[in-house]
């Protein structure tokens, strides 16, 4: 099997990270032509009223910010598993934050549903990675405690 | 709570922190943060090479005190 070097990882899901986080800026500023384009009478979501429109513009981009703060964090919590600072109180605090992040996507999308049955998939799976990333946060908390006791034990 | 007397006895001994490191064989840090007070627990062994290179007794350097 492939061994990729442990700091190499590292820096490949900083580049990742950094490519997605362009790509949501991308995406952001086409979404006026796409989703005009997907909304208006004919097209695959069409039908909507005008407050429907405007919700789903708002929802759109709450999604798209919420999505740029996470992966923000994660570049955060990236650089600190460079510096080998993973099982620190800061780090389960950002791990916090992007679960977060990830359960409130999952919310606005299922919020989505009325326009297209794919938001409550979509969102219902951001939900479940959302509560997944808390359960590791959890984890990693009593792991954090466990290395505090370990290095306060003389 | 536990109340760690290490300065009290170090002073009454007359030693130095990095004597008694040497002479215990435990780091600086670690022994700073059984000095400091910072430390969740101490180990047997630990103890018996404090009180045998301070030639002491335990109840010398750790102390239970009622709290308030």
């Amino acid at each position: 099997m492939l061994k990729i070097n442990r700091n190499l990882s590292v820096a490949i899901s900083i580049v990742m990270t950094v490519i997605m986080f362009v790509g949501v800026v991308i995406l952001a500023f086409y979404a006026p032509s796409y989703l005009s384009f997907l909304l208006d009478e004919g097209g695959a979501l069409g039908g909507v009223t005008p407050f429907q429109r405007a919700f789903v513009y708002i929802a759109v981009y709450a999604v798209a910010a919420l999505m740029l703060s996470g992966l923000a964090l994660l570049f955060a919590l990236l650089l600190l598993v460079r510096r080998g600072k993973v099982f620190t109180p800061a780090a389960v605090e950002l791990i916090r934050y992007i679960s977060w992040c990830l359960i409130l996507i999952g919310v606005i999308l299922i919020s989505l549903t009325f326009c297209s049955v794919a938001a409550l998939f979509v969102g219902a799976a951001a939900l479940f990675v959302g509560l997944t990333v808390r359960v590791v946060k959890n984890v990693i908390e009593a792991a954090v405690f466990l290395k505090e006791e370990n290095d306060l034990t003389v | 709570m536990i109340i760690v007397n290490l300065d009290v006895m170090m002073a009454k001994r007359k030693i130095s922190l990095g004597e008694l490191s040497d002479k215990v064989g435990i780091t600086l840090a670690n022994l700073s943060i059984l000095k400091n007070n910072k430390a969740k627990a101490v180990r047997f062994s630990t103890l018996d090479a404090i009180c045998r290179a301070l030639d002491c007794d335990v109840s010398d350097i750790i102390e239970y005190r009622k709290e308030r």
